[in-house]
């Protein structure tokens, strides 16, 4: 087997692994190459090539039987998973959702006193606004309703959002204006209004654009700062927890990684799974172009 | 996913099918990357550009012979005029000016519905009866005269007496974009730009866009778009870095002198294909003995790695490796000595190998392969002349020809490949039958690979949000200037 894809060692193992129960399971018997009298007597050779193209895997299969051979061909898509990092204040990430859409904001608004069946149906606990480029659609993460938001003249080309949750009322602020729903949102007709883009704090000499306030954490007096970093929306990127002393934002904790820049950081609602101060991050993982929502969580200790 | 094959018994079949399929699903993708962070744009300035390529119009309705001039006026058109597709970072189709499309009638009929409430640069509402009349040309060069485009209120119909599969993929790319034409013939778009002033006759040319504040994606980051266009490689990388242009395109002899004087780069994946192709009239190369003497004689590796100094990749297929995923079960070399007699693949006279006479590394990849050649005991010589389709400049056997493959999308990127070289479109959609479509169109040595090669660019220090696709595609209305002092230090 070879690998001529971005999988790593693990992977091309596992994948090894795979295919060699799923032979045994079918009665075949293998051997490598070099297994001599084995190998001189197999009925047919096999080169698996891992490989890959722009929209995902390529994995091919070279076989010859005799003085036969044939090429077969198949496409597997791309999956990706979260990464965490640990510290003394350690930030978690969990994926909560990937997809092509570009999603200007997302919240979770079901929190454990909010009803989330009142909320969407199918108790989704995850609000996304979404943006094809043009238009505007608040969602939510199964899709079991979409609301779509009238175009305005006012769309920004560095697209951003905010949802607003009140208990009652969803404010959605994107492209050039603001509208509001109620509950249910999946029936509710939204009342617009033009407004600006919501503009995200201004970046500082340690702390990117993207930065959000949280309540003290682990025993601390002051609140915690996560913030994104300094580069621009061609580099990974990372979020850090900080807190202000003498008049400094001072980290407290280790970077967590992202595969692509933050494009949204906000203070989440408690969510059930993560009790303790929350943070949602839209990242555009640079390695698919999928845009990817983050809670970030933060837990006291190691 | 469907598996084929004829030559192997059926159980062998299934069984590499059930390799494959198992293995698919075996394994989560984890990514490892490094970090540095983001920050929102900065809105305001000129971005300063210097392109290598003059072009003689801006007028999307006008395609250039040379193909890398064609590229370059395709890339200032595209600032100026939407399309109605777009690919996303997958290369998939995506919404443009249409926000939304599906096939009828086993895709011989396509409707789009388009985005409401645009606008061109001009005032006039984007219409369908509008796209219709701005594509109807370009598509009935790409489809034949059997392809009709109507338009009625938003909706857009374009139909075909054969099915159109990759009518999504061909309207996010090429000459396909959208424009109004005035009452006295001025052209109008939607894109984030307008043509502020353009001079077409100075040396190098001028060309400054201004931001479309109606656009409906929203307005770019800088005010203004400076291009110069026609301008050395030497000269812009001396641009770059003393900070006399923002953005520039970059020969690959350029690429580590830049890097070296600490000008940052950027390179698109291997795209730009340089191949031979015989003429299929010349009785010199008539003998398939020979072509495939020629193909065996050519140092690839050597193309790639001196000629075109690292900034490109063997080729042994149409599409490169990151297109296709199938490119490596076609060899590369290297070179091996013809596997028949020289004498018996002997031409009667001296080959001659066309080349573009504008293009250096066209040039220099031609050189090169006379060298090969000539090793191989194969008679032959470089001539310098005009545009890859001119097949007949000076008694051409064979020419060498560039097709920069700005298309992510396989069955797309090799019709366009085929359609340059005038060979029958593949009609092939899976990596199998793309495959087999790739090895039917090599296997008499008509065409032969060498290599491809990457689109370089040199940035200066207070460029940020660089975000060109992987396949060369600027979105120079994302790039935002960074001018504080802090920036320089970056």
């Amino acid at each position: 087997m070879r690998n001529h894809s971005t999988l790593a060692a693990g992977d091309v193992a596992a994948v090894r692994a795979a295919l060699l129960d799923e032979l045994s399971a079918r009665g075949l018997r293998v051997a490598a190459p070099a297994a001599g009298y084995a190998g001189a007597q197999a009925t047919a050779a096999a080169t698996i090539t891992l490989s890959e193209n722009a929209a995902g895997f390529v994995w091919v299969a070279e076989i010859r039987q005799g003085d036969r051979s044939a090429v077969m061909l198949m496409a597997v898509p791309r999956a990706s998973t979260p990464a965490a990092e640990i510290s003394a204040i350690t930030l978690r990430s969990a994926l909560l959702w990937s997809g092509p859409e570009d999603v200007l904001a997302a919240a979770a608004p079901a929190a454990p006193d909010a009803a989330p069946n009142s909320i969407a149906a199918g108790g989704a606990n995850l609000l996304l606004l979404v943006s094809d480029g043009g238009d505007a659609s608040l969602t939510d993460a199964q899709h079991t309703f979409k609301i779509a938001l009238p175009p305005s003249a006012n769309a920004a080309r560095d697209a951003q959002g905010a949802l607003a949750w009140n208990g009652t009322l969803l404010n959605v602020t994107g492209n050039g204006q603001t509208c509001t729903l109620s509950l249910p949102l999946a029936t509710s007709q939204p009342q617009c209004r033009a407004g600006e883009s919501p503009t995200p704090p201004a970046p500082t000499d340690q702390l990117g654009s993207q930065h959000t306030e949280l309540p003290a954490a682990c025993g601390g007096a002051s609140a915690e700062i996560l913030a994104a970093g300094t580069g621009d929306y061609t580099q990974p990127d990372s979020v850090r927890a900080y807190e202000m002393r003498g008049g400094a934002a001072e980290p407290v904790s280790a970077a967590l990684d992202f595969p692509g820049p933050v494009m949204s950081l906000q203070a989440a609602m408690l969510l059930q799974s993560q009790p303790g101060p929350a943070a949602l991050a839209v990242v555009r993982n640079l390695a698919t172009g999928d845009d990817e929502v983050y809670e970030i969580s933060l837990v006291c200790g190691h | 996913m469907k598996f084929r094959s004829s030559a192997v018994t059926e159980s062998c079949s299934l069984c590499a099918a059930a390799l494959l399929a198992v293995a698919a699903f075996a394994v989560a993708i984890p990514r490892a990357f490094t970090v540095a962070a983001s920050t929102r744009p900065r809105v305001g300035g000129m971005l300063r550009v210097e392109l290598r390529e003059r072009v003689p119009t801006l007028d999307p309705r006008v395609q250039p012979n040379e193909a890398q001039i064609a590229r370059a006026q395709e890339m200032l058109d595209a600032l100026v005029f939407d399309r109605l597709l777009r690919f996303d970072d997958r290369g998939n189709p995506a919404p443009a000016l249409a926000e939304a499309w599906q096939p009828e009638d086993g895709g011989k009929r396509w409707q789009f519905t388009l985005r409401p409430g645009v606008q061109f640069s001009d005032g006039t509402p984007l219409t369908a009866e509008i796209a219709a009349a701005a594509l109807a040309s370009e598509l009935a060069t790409e489809l034949g005269s059997g392809a009709h485009v109507t338009g009625a209120g938003q909706t857009l119909t374009i139909e075909s007496v054969d099915a159109m599969p990759e009518l999504p993929q061909q309207l996010a790319t090429g000459r396909n974009f959208i424009f109004h034409v005035a009452a006295d013939g001025t052209l109008s778009g939607t894109g984030p730009l307008v043509v502020d002033h353009w001079d077409s006759s100075a040396s190098p040319q001028q060309v400054v866009f201004a931001a479309n504040a109606q656009c409906w994606a929203g307005r770019p980051f800088v005010d203004h778009i400076a291009i110069s266009l026609g301008v050395g490689s030497p000269r812009i990388e001396a641009d770059l870095e003393f900070g006399l242009a923002d953005a520039g395109e970059l020969a690959p002899a350029e690429m580590r002198l830049a890097a070296e004087r600490g000008v940052r780069t950027w390179s698109s994946e291997p795209m730009d294909l340089f191949a031979l192709a015989f003429a299929p009239a010349r009785p010199a190369v008539q003998d398939q003995r020979l072509r495939e003497a020629i193909a065996a004689a050519i140092d690839r590796n050597a193309i790639a790695n001196v000629v075109l100094q690292r900034q490109a990749v063997p080729a042994g297929a149409l599409l490169p490796e990151w297109i296709s995923g199938y490119a490596f079960l076609f060899p590369t070399g290297p070179p091996s000595p013809a596997q028949v007699s020289p004498d018996a693949v002997k031409p009667p006279a001296p080959l001659v190998l066309v080349y573009d006479s504008e293009d250096a590394e066209a040039h220099a990849v031609a050189e090169r392969v006379i060298v090969d050649l000539r090793a191989a005991g194969i008679a032959a010589s470089a001539v310098a002349g005009g545009a890859n389709s001119s097949v007949g400049a000076p008694a051409a056997d064979v020419r060498l020809v560039r097709i920069p493959i700005a298309q992510p999308d396989p069955p797309a990127a090799l019709d366009l490949v085929l359609g340059a070289l005038s060979a029958p479109a593949a009609a092939a959609e899976d990596p199998e039958a793309l495959y087999s479509a790739e090895r039917a169109a090599l296997a008499d040595f008509r065409i032969v690979p060498l290599a491809h090669a990457s689109e370089n660019w040199g940035l200066g220090a207070a460029v940020r949000d660089w975000m060109a696709t992987r396949w060369g595609d600027l979105r120079l209305d994302d790039a935002w200037l960074d001018r504080s002092p802090t920036a320089n230090s970056q």
